[in-house]
Formats: structure tokens, C-alpha cells, sequence
């Protein structure tokens, strides 16, 4: 990791001194205060943390009129919710293709780029372009999130401008290093072997109209996993298969705006546990959220994000019976109901607050921990404050 | 040559696709506000040989997805803050969006390696200044503003 930072930030650096008219460079900081209460999603025992920093800063560097490259490091800390440190968000070599027939344009970015299949994805770490600091997790998996915020490897998107509509076409192909606690989220803590992830397949389609007042789409992803126990390792060799599929609607109004995104994800793991193990499972999900805007300033929002491990287990109680009810059934489900403020305290600083009431865990830990009931009540709560500032 | 029956197919997914927007178009602005009474051209700098570009052409122009004049040299976009009554106009009359949209577009293109987005400028005197200074630029002005500014007719689609 240390030498793709160090490369990010030389590619960034460098074009300062070719040429100012070619080169943008931005940035964000953001600190907050965050608590889960009753759970250890965020902080344990209950804990109010300061543990909730995002800081990033980017560069972007015209080569040639079609030419480019784009890189941007970051620094994040979400308490338990991801594994804390500074990060390669992206590091792309951005190719513009010559128009295409029919006014299609098109590019292609090499490198490690970021996911574009989705609502949030783009810009899931930039604090000012989201609406909560904790996304709705049935999509946005904080588990999970740094294979799913982009991946090593080729991206290309399509898009056509219509007098009356736009259409958006993207597909990649890559794959992302595992750190060590998404193999805890897959594995459970006692694995301590090695993950990798062989590829990551997505594609994804949006239709707007040309005033891009709404906005739909479907996505597809599908990624495989291999695991490599070590000497001394409790875990078996075995793969896992993940495919997700999505739809996604936007809507904007001039006083309001809102998002909506459902799932539907197929897991089928083999091996990993004892070397006939076989496991599939189709969980669901979604969210919804609305925003208002009370004036140029505060806004507020509320929102709903529900998410089931299991369709055929809806209330977990198949789990619980599974596991002799050392897994609790709130584990197979989670809903999760939002509010939240904004406040744009003076341009480019923002003030934003949040409380979520939570019912059901199945995103709080892996299943497979030995000690899953210890991490969360059936009902409980978390909020943040966080103050960001970008430029 | 393709075939008459996909030549038929084509043909009906397109009127329907055009149909669905155009209604759905319909449906959805018909709560957008009435036009503000003072009057605003789009201007580019006297570099750019451009007399004319569509409501699709700004739109493309000004979310950051086209960087480029047709004789190739490069497009600079002069803006001003989000909470600029003449921004808020130009916004809703020429683009037929939102202020607030733009903002989460250029967000998104900044803060993804997409490209370059819009200078902002904090003052009506230093848009002027920008655009009649910078080659290749291209923004909006009063209308009865008297400036050394090509004016672009916004094209009927």
C-alpha cells in the first residue's frame, strides 16, 4: 500500500511543476463524533469516539486533449466499522475515446478506478457528497467496503447525449486485495489465513432525461473469492461466489430530492469449513431516502434501509434453530430508520448530524464468530456529528 | 442493411423511449418555478468561434462532460456561487436544472478523477473579467450588460 501512495502522490506532485493550466488538485477534511449504542457496530462498551476522520486529497493531470491521469489518497477512521489507515482510492489513466457513432462518447480508465455501478460508489468516502457518514448498509456494506469501492484493473463507461434523454452504459473488470478484517467478515476472526479475490465482474445501465431530473438503473456484479488457509488455521481451503444484482431510482425537485436502491445478492461458498461444506444464500435489501431542503442552508433527511441475510429466513428464525440458538434470530435481518441535518455553515464548510434506530445485527459482524451474540442487542441505536471542509 | 424486422423493433423502442421521457419530462416539471424576469446570455470568450449551441450542448458543456471547443482548444467554465440569484436563473432557464444538482455533479466529477469542473468565481464584476480574459471561456451575463463577449444563441431542440 505504502508504494502506491508514495507513486499517487509523485504522480500528483509532478504535473505542479510541468504545467499549472493542466493540473487540478482538491481536497476534504472532515472530523465527527459518533457513538453505537448497544452494539458494537461503531465503538464498544457503548463508547463516544472521536474515531470518525476522513481526510483526502487529489490530484488530476491533462497529458494530452485526451489524456489524463487522476489519483486520490485518503485517510480514514470509522471506528469498528472498517479497518482504519491511509488508503490508494484511486490511481487511473483516463482515455477519452474519439465520438463515436450515433453521438456516443466514451472513455476508458486503466488502473485502479473507482466503482461507478452504483448510487453512492463514486464518491462513498468524500464526506461532502453523501448524505449520512454511515450509508445505508444493505447496499453500502461497511464490512466490505474497500472491494467494493473500486478495483484493480479496466473500467470503461459509454454515455449518450439525447435532445430528449441520456444513456449511461459502464462495465469493469478487476480485482481488489483483501485486508485483513473483510476476511474476518467473510471467515470469521479465527481465520487467519489468505483471501484473495480472483475478479470483479459489474456492468451497469442509467437512463435520465436530458434535464437529469430523475435517474434509473440496473447494475450486476459478480466476484469469487479464493482462501488459502495458513499452518495453523482452523479453516479449510474453499471459494466463495458473490452475484448482486440492483436497481437504482433517483428524483430531484427543487426543494426536495429522493434515492432509492434495492438488491438482490447470491452467495455460495464451498469448502472454507471442512472440505464438503456447501452453502448458498440469497439475501435482500434496500433502502430509501428523502431529502428536503428547508433553504440554501439546512436541510434534513429521513431515510429507511432494511436488509435480510437470508430471503428464506426472513426473521432469522432458522438460524437461531440452526445453531442452537447460540446465533440469535436478529442476526438473519436488519432495518434501520434514519434522520438526519445538514447545515451549510459558509461555502465549502458543512455541518452534518445523524441518529439511526436500529433493529436486528446481520451487518454488525460475521455470522461466523464464534461470540456473534455478544456484538448487539436486538434494538439499538448510533448517531454522528461531523464537521467537513473541502476545497 | 439490417433486416425489416429489426429495422421495425428499432424503430418502436425508440418512439417508445421517446415517448416515456417526453411524458415523464412533462409529468415531472411541472413544478418547476416560472422564469425570472431579468434576461441572461450565454457568452464565450471572443476566442471561441461558436455562435450557437443546443440546450444538450450547455448542458454537456457545463456538467463537465465535454472539455473541448470542435477546433479542439479547451473549454474553461466560468460559474458563479450556488446561491447567486443569476446562477439560480441560468440553472433553471437555459440548463432546466437545479443549482444544488450541478453541485453534486461537479462533486462527483472532482472527487473521482472524472475531470475539471467549473471555476467559480465569488462576484458578478469577476465573471466578466474571467470570461473576457480567458481563451476558451464560456459562462452568463446580464443581458444588458455591454461586454467584449460573443453572445451564444441557445439552439431550439
Amino acid at each position: 500500500m505504502k508504494k502506491y501512495i508514495a507513486l499517487a502522490l509523485g504522480m500528483i506532485s509532478m504535473p505542479v511543476l510541468a504545467s499549472q493550466g493542466d493540473f487540478s488538485w482538491h481536497g476534504y477534511i472532515s472530523q465527527g463524533v459518533t457513538q453505537s449504542q448497544e452494539s458494537n457496530f461503531i465503538t464498544d462498551d457503548n463508547a463516544i469516539t472521536g474515531e470518525l476522520t476522513e481526510v483526502g486529497i487529489n490530484g488530476y493531470y491533462r497529458i494530452a486533449e485526451n489524456i489524463s491521469v487522476a489519483g486520490q489518497i485518503n485517510y480514514l477512521d470509522g471506528g469498528s466499522r472498517f479497518e482504519q489507515g491511509a488508503r490508494l482510492d484511486y490511481l487511473f489513466i483516463d482515455w477519452k475515446l474519439p465520438d463515436l457513432p450515433g453521438n456516443w462518447q466514451g472513455q476508458v480508465h486503466v488502473g485502479r478506478f473507482k466503482n461507478r455501478h452504483w448510487l453512492y460508489s463514486v464518491t462513498r468516502d468524500v464526506p461532502q457528497t453523501r448524505y449520512t457518514s454511515v450509508l445505508p448498509q444493505s447496499v453500502y456494506f461497511d464490512g466490505f467496503r474497500d472491494v467494493a469501492l473500486g478495483s484493480n484493473g479496466i473500467q470503461t463507461s459509454f454515455s449518450h447525449y439525447g435532445s430528449q434523454s441520456i444513456w449511461e452504459l459502464n462495465w469493469s473488470y478487476g480485482r481488489s486485495n483483501i485486508n485483513d478484517s473483510q476476511r474476518n467478515f467473510l471467515l470469521g476472526d479465527e481465520a487467519n489465513g489468505d483471501i484473495k479475490q480472483d475478479f470483479v465482474h459489474q456492468a451497469s445501465v442509467f437512463l435520465q432525461p436530458a434535464t437529469m431530473t430523475w435517474k434509473v438503473g440496473a447494475s450486476w456484479l459478480k466476484s469469487d473469492f479464493r482462501y488459502t488457509p495458513s499452518r495453523d488455521d482452523n479453516r479449510v481451503a474453499g471459494g466463495s461466489e458473490i452475484e448482486r444484482i440492483m436497481l437504482s431510482a433517483q428524483y430531484f425537485a427543487e426543494n426536495w430530492e429522493v434515492s432509492a436502491e434495492v438488491l438482490r445478492e447470491i452467495q455460495d461458498n464451498k469448502g472454507l469449513f471442512s472440505p464438503d461444506f456447501v452453502n448458498k444464500r440469497t439475501g435482500e435489501g434496500g433502502f430509501v431516502q428523502l431529502r428536503y431542503l428547508f433553504n440554501n442552508k439546512v436541510s434534513g433527511l429521513i431515510g429507511f434501509d432494511t436488509y435480510i441475510n437470508d430471503k428464506s429466513d426472513k426473521d432469522g428464525k432458522k438460524l437461531e434453530a440452526m445453531t442452537g440458538g447460540v446465533i440469535p434470530g436478529y442476526f438473519g435481518y436488519q432495518d434501520t430508520y434514519t434522520l438526519g441535518l445538514r447545515w451549510d455553515i459558509a461555502p465549502k464548510w458543512r455541518l452534518q448530524g445523524e441518529y439511526h434506530w436500529v433493529e436486528g445485527a446481520t451487518r454488525v459482524v460475521s455470522l461466523l464468530n464464534l461470540d456473534v451474540a455478544s456484538h448487539a442487542d436486538k434494538r439499538w441505536e448510533m448517531w454522528s456529528v461531523q464537521l467537513m471542509y473541502w476545497f | 442493411m439490417k433486416k425489416p424486422a429489426l429495422r421495425w423493433l428499432s424503430t418502436v423502442l425508440a418512439y417508445t423511449q421517446f415517448r416515456l421521457v417526453l411524458a415523464l419530462n412533462t409529468a415531472l416539471f411541472m413544478g418547476m418555478p416560472a422564469a425570472h424576469a431579468a434576461e441572461l446570455s450565454v457568452m464565450v470568450n471572443d476566442s471561441v468561434m461558436v455562435s450557437e449551441l443546443s440546450r444538450s450542448e450547455l448542458r454537456q458543456i457545463f456538467t463537465g462532460h465535454r472539455q473541448y471547443w470542435s477546433d479542439g482548444s479547451k473549454i474553461t467554465v466560468f460559474v458563479l456561487q450556488d446561491n447567486d440569484e443569476l446562477h439560480k436563473q441560468f440553472c433553471r432557464e437555459v440548463l432546466q436544472m437545479f443549482p444544488y444538482q450541478l453541485s453534486r455533479l461537479w462533486d462527483q466529477i472532482t472527487y473521482s478523477g472524472q475531470g475539471v469542473t467549473p471555476v467559480r468565481v465569488t462576484s458578478y464584476r469577476a465573471l466578466i473579467e474571467a470570461l473576457e480574459t480567458t481563451t476558451g471561456a464560456i459562462g452568463y451575463v446580464e443581458h444588458t450588460e455591454i461586454v467584449k463577449l460573443r453572445r451564444v444563441e441557445v439552439g431550439i431542440e
